[in-house]
């Protein structure tokens, strides 16, 4: 008995020995993080006026009616909103689009053709990323992504060297799985250098030290001092779905030097307007935070905790320099279209807590107050969307034969395809039952790609599109 | 799963949950919708001069032409010539049909405080 104590002993001894030694060599083990600017150091950054969201994505690409603005917003939800986005996408792709193109001739396209940008969050990001990297292409992100069990892939690593690595280093942890997966078996190691001009891709995380949307932008790597062509996309979009707890946050360098804000136009008209504006005033703090050096690390969270839609950054594309301010304000080609889908993945399983006099148990108060305060928060931004297009057509209203811009413009078109819009009590049933995970069956993917296209078709605002577009 | 794994489950959640209420305690509500404004920007003395305009050193529009900006507030507006005097100007209470009128110096003139810009 004292023998096999003593062997026990060795063994635990040994162990803690190797284990502290682990813990010595790997402590400051490093991920893949942001790399810094060149040697020419930062400069306040201003989108050149010659790209094209400097002029409001105007001109288009030959092929893309010049007087149509989309855009699509894709909301989070794992795998289940990467599945709706694909779907989506896949139905809009069904839609024929008929243009006079610039020399004259008609164009025959189709409306996913004519998306000017997309914005993602969490799950979404992913079909969001996808469909900017492959110009249309996604059947193999399909098979990649959205049939894979990728929560079991994530699983395999706890029993691997990065396992190991995730364990004894302070730096390295369960997020750099998944953003070393997503980026060399999703996106083939791709990185923001390989986006087309268009569309347009925003993807979303939370800064959780400001509790504020962090956009992967390059005005936003130019606060960090850092650039965004050489940061892999899996990455991006790896912060994006980063949900707490479930997964570490992920962390990006901040680096020295600090930018001259004075000479930046714009955080000065936003400061000077910061008391009155809201939206202002947060991004004033945002570049306050970066540019203040000694936050040497910005932690990033699941975009979804602060826009589950991603619809704040179509909104955002109405503010002075945005998209569509740009895309009306440039006379030279009247806009003619504004169309902005929101692919909504969101599910609210029936809550049956009044049939019970006894309170609800705290999983059913957790889901009731997570779910309805996202809720009422997009909801509030799809409503705002609203008032931003009705005052764009109002002003066409006002001046429309007189100015160019507006002359041609038509109320503006807002899409939803949202699960709670099915019509089919069954079918709402088993859309509200669809898991937020990184898995889903066969049999579910089936269910998606069927409801989603009815889910367009049915859309008033949609069918007064194709309405026109038959004209 | 078991009813271990349940708590366990619902511990996270519950753990999730007072993550994302600390966030949005910060401040996450959006922020009431703000009414577009216009500005006409012509350069001094130059009213037939077509030119980009500068908002907030960006181009956004055309000298002469009506430009909608995103809300009320303070902005930067100059346009693309040189000798350009930048204007810091307050736009508020405007409409389509009433758009607040910018004139931009471009002269060789050193700058020199110029009145409040009128409205039409």
């Amino acid at each position: 008995m004292k023998r096999i104590l003593k062997y026990i002993l060795i063994v635990c001894l040994v162990l803690a020995v190797i284990g502290l030694v682990l813990r010595l060599v790997l402590r400051d083990y490093e991920p893949r993080y942001n790399q810094p600017v060149s040697e020419a150091g930062p400069q306040p950054v201003t989108q050149s006026p010659d790209e094209p969201p400097g002029r409001g994505m105007w001109p288009d690409r030959p092929e893309q009616d010049d007087s149509a603005l989309v855009m699509v917003a894709i909301s989070g939800g794992g795998t289940r909103a990467a599945a709706v986005g694909w779907s989506a996408l896949e139905a809009l792709r069904g839609v024929k689009y008929r243009f006079t193109g610039a020399d004259g001739n008609p164009v025959e396209s189709n409306l996913a053709n004519e998306i000017d940008l997309v914005a993602g969050i969490s799950g979404g990001s992913f079909t969001a990323t996808a469909w900017c990297l492959g110009g249309g292409e996604m059947e193999r992100f399909r098979k990649r992504f959205i049939e894979r069990d990728l929560e079991r892939a994530l699983a395999a690593n706890f029993i691997s060297m990065k396992g190991v690595l995730a364990f004894f280093s302070r730096r390295y942890s369960r997020i750099d799985w998944a953003a070393e997966l997503y980026n060399s078996e999703v996106f083939d190691g791709k990185t923001f250098a390989a986006l087309p001009a268009r569309p347009l891709l925003r993807l979303h995380a939370t800064n959780l030290a400001l509790g504020q949307r962090f956009t992967f932008t390059r005005d936003t790597f130019a606060g960090l001092a850092s650039e965004l062509n050489s940061y892999p996309l899996g990455y991006a979009c790896a912060a994006s779905s980063a949900f707490p707890i479930l997964l570490n946050p992920l962390t990006l360098r901040n680096y020295p030097p600090p930018l001259d804000l004075a000479a930046d136009l714009t955080y000065l008209s936003d400061k000077q307007n910061a008391r009155e504006d809201l939206g202002k005033d947060l991004r004033v703090k945002a570049r306050d935070y970066f540019n203040n050096k000694s936050n040497q690390f910005i932690h990033l969270a699941d975009g979804g905790l602060v826009d589950n839609q991603g619809l704040q950054s179509i909104l955002d594309e109405f503010e002075d320099n945005g998209l569509i301010n740009k895309r009306i304000n440039f006379m030279q080609s009247p806009l003619r279209r504004l169309i902005i889908i929101n692919i909504n993945a969101g599910v609210a399983p029936p809550n049956t807590s009044g049939e019970s006099a006894a309170p609800p148990s705290i999983p059913s108060v957790v889901q009731s107050t997570m779910v309805s305060s996202m809720d009422v928060l997009s909801a509030r931004r799809w409503m705002d969307i609203q008032t931003r297009c009705h005052q764009l057509f109002a002003a066409k209203i006002d001046v429309g034969g007189e100015v160019r811009s507006y002359g041609l413009l038509q109320e503006p078109y807002r899409i939803e395809i949202s699960f709670r819009n099915i019509l089919k009590p069954e079918d709402l049933q088993t859309a509200m039952k669809l898991p937020t995970s990184f898995k889903l069956k066969p049999e579910q993917l089936q269910f998606i790609d069927g409801v989603v296209p009815a889910l367009l078709r049915e859309d008033p605002e949609f069918q007064r599109l194709v309405t026109e577009l038959a004209q | 799963m078991n009813r271990h794994g349940r708590n366990a489950l619902f511990g996270l959640l519950s753990l999730a949950f007072c993550l994302i209420l600390a966030i949005w305690g910060r401040h996450h509500f959006p922020a009431a919708i703000a009414f577009s404004q216009y500005v006409v920007v012509q350069i001094k003395d130059q009213p037939a001069t077509r030119t980009d305009v500068l908002i907030n050193g960006q181009k956004n529009g055309t000298t002469g032409q009506l430009i909608m900006l995103g809300g009320p507030g303070r902005v930067f507006i100059s346009v693309d010539c040189p000798k350009a005097k930048q204007k810091a100007v307050d736009v508020r209470h405007t409409t389509p049909a009433n758009p607040l009128h910018v004139e931009i110096d471009c002269s060789d003139n050193p700058a020199s405080p110029t009145p409040e810009p009128n409205r039409s």
